[in-house]
């Protein structure tokens, strides 16, 4: 008999022993221990059923007749619990019928009693592999993740290698850019590689978000004013122009932006001059603006809703951020990259995922693009109690997400090929929109792909209430 | 578990203690043929202690082909 100690079990996997008879269970445990696993030995099957889920089991060895439970009924509880788990069933009473059913129930192999060591230490040897191997896929998985990673975006496919090489070739040149794609497929990623790769890269970035904003304040928050300006401002304040001179200033959902607004914005990317709020002097900035938008904005120029002008002068340097549904091929590296992170910061064990959860997320429709993928396996990593994020594990977190989601409305169908909120916003939709939520603004706003404010802006202008 | 069954009082437990005592039986038997395994993969066989080992793991051997022997109660 040899031991065959593999090197990289920086981990070593658990092996629950549960048999009635304590003897049998100290001798397995001895020659489990030797072939590197950490051992739970356990001579009361009841006991096990309760602590299963705290076990976080790699394998079993399981006697099939113990007093109160039968080995299958516990083969079923440990298969429910963790599927990934592998199963081993011994007995005394060799019968091919209980083998036959085992196996079907999941087990991994069936040995009688006398145990034969020899192929119980090849089973062990298997096993181990398996336990192995996956855990080798994720950490190539992750490797090949860092290798296909670009200033935090992630992806090996052609699309996405596409877009790093743009990023790449247009970031030391840019002044102005317009960055369009999906909610959720990094389209400020690509702003901050844009800043990063730039000349400007050890100067100040700053985000501002055009739906946050309230419209009377836009123009206050993004070229400040004097003290006195209008009620309330009894300091005088830079904006976000002023600030960000010198650097960068990502304006992201620019399609919210109001359209008084847009021409003064049109004044300072053109000349470089804001002018604070009660200030008759303008002022000199230099800002790389970035702009991102999930909006199809010629729709928006055609709808009258968005500049001509100032389009054409933010798309001089226009990138696309492909969705997810795009490029599914990325997904494992995905995956990789943000079980490792989570695994990280929830001080998980998690070493990669079950096969059937992988299956899960490559058939997942991920309208949400990278963020919900994203979203998705933080709530699976918080929830996950085993080394493999099992499919059951991330059901549960994909069932939380789509009961927080509102019921799908015509305007966010994704065969369209129109991200949502590119769909025809008229005040007939905002009514039906209105209506199918029962009129909860916040949840019509989810449903056409606006935030809660860009949707009162809409009212307001169209004059609905 | 005991393996001192009382006066059957029918059949079917009758039938159950001896299926228990044999299952007691095999489970004892694996114990010892174990430990035996375990041992001669670690005692050099330049050692006489393996020479001693492989008696005991012939009677345990032995034991247990008797058992095989032994039909289902």
């Amino acid at each position: 008999m040899t031991a065959p100690h593999d090197e990289n079990d920086d981990v070593p996997p658990v092996l629950l022993i549960v048999d009635d008879e304590p003897g049998m269970v100290a001798l397995l445990t001895r020659f489990a221990g030797d072939r590197g696993f950490t051992v739970i030995g356990r001579s009361g099957a009841q006991e096990v059923l309760a602590e299963l889920p705290t076990l976080k089991a790699d394998a079993a060895i399981v006697d099939l007749r113990m007093p109160g439970v039968s080995g299958l009924d516990l083969l079923k509880a440990i298969c429910d619990a963790d599927p990934s788990c592998q199963v081993i069933l011994m007995t005394a009473h060799a019968s091919v019928d209980s083998a036959i059913e085992a196996v079907k129930l999941g087990a991994l192999d069936y040995l009688s009693k006398p145990i034969d060591f020899d192929r119980l230490g090849e089973l062990l040897t298997t096993v181990k592999r398996g336990i192995d191997r996956r855990r080798l896929l994720l950490a190539v998985d992750s490797e090949m993740a860092s290798r296909f990673e670009f200033q935090g975006l992630i992806g090996r496919s052609a699309v996405m290698q596409q877009l790093f090489d743009s990023i790449r070739r247009l970031g030391p040149h840019v002044r102005t850019a317009l960055v369009t794609g999906e909610t959720g497929t990094g389209k400020e990623l690509v702003a901050r590689a844009l800043h990063r790769l730039g000349t400007r890269k050890d100067r100040t970035y700053i985000t501002c978000n055009c739906s946050a904003i309230v419209e009377t304040l836009f123009e206050s928050e993004l070229f400040g004013h004097m003290r006195g300006a209008f009620t309330g401002a009894t300091e005088a304040k830079a904006g976000l122009f002023e600030l960000a001179d010198g650097g960068t200033l990502f304006l992201d959902e620019i399609g919210e932006m109001p359209l008084a607004m847009q021409a003064k914005l049109l004044r300072v990317v053109e000349y470089g001059e804001v002018q604070r709020v009660g200030s008759t002097s303008p002022k000199k900035v230099s800002v790389h603006v970035i702009a991102a938008t999930n909006r199809n904005l010629l729709d928006e120029v055609a709808a009258g809703r968005f500049r001509q002008d100032l389009y054409y002068r933010l798309n001089v340097v226009e990138i696309a951020t492909p969705a997810l549904r795009d490029h599914p091929e990325d997904i494992p590296y995905l995956v990789a990259a943000f079980v490792k992170e989570f695994a990280a910061r929830f001080r998980k064990s998690l070493i990669g995922i079950s096969p059937g959860a992988e299956r899960v997320l490559q058939n997942s429709p991920w309208l949400g693009n990278v963020r919900e993928l994203r979203n998705t396996l933080e709530r699976a990593c918080m929830l996950s109690e085993s080394h493999l994020l099992s499919e059951r594990e991330l059901v549960a977190a994909m069932g939380a997400a789509l009961r927080s989601r509102p019921a799908p409305t015509a305007s966010l169908q994704p065969s369209s090929g129109l991200p949502p909120a590119a769909a025809e916003l008229t005040p007939d939709s905002l009514r039906e929109a209105l209506a199918l939520a029962g009129g909860n603004k916040s949840q019509a706003a989810r449903a056409l792909g606006l935030s809660r404010r860009a949707l009162y802006r809409r009212l307001e202008t169209l004059g609905i209430r | 578990m005991s393996d001192q069954p009382g006066p059957p009082q029918d059949n079917t437990e009758h039938v159950a203690g001896e299926r228990r005592r044999l299952h007691n039986v095999r489970n004892h038997l694996s114990i010892i043929l174990g430990y035996c395994d375990l041992l001669l993969a670690e005692i050099p066989d330049t050692d006489r202690k393996h020479a001693d080992l492989l008696e005991i793991r012939k009677a345990a051997a032995a034991a247990s082909a008797i058992l095989e022997g032994v039909p289902e109660p």
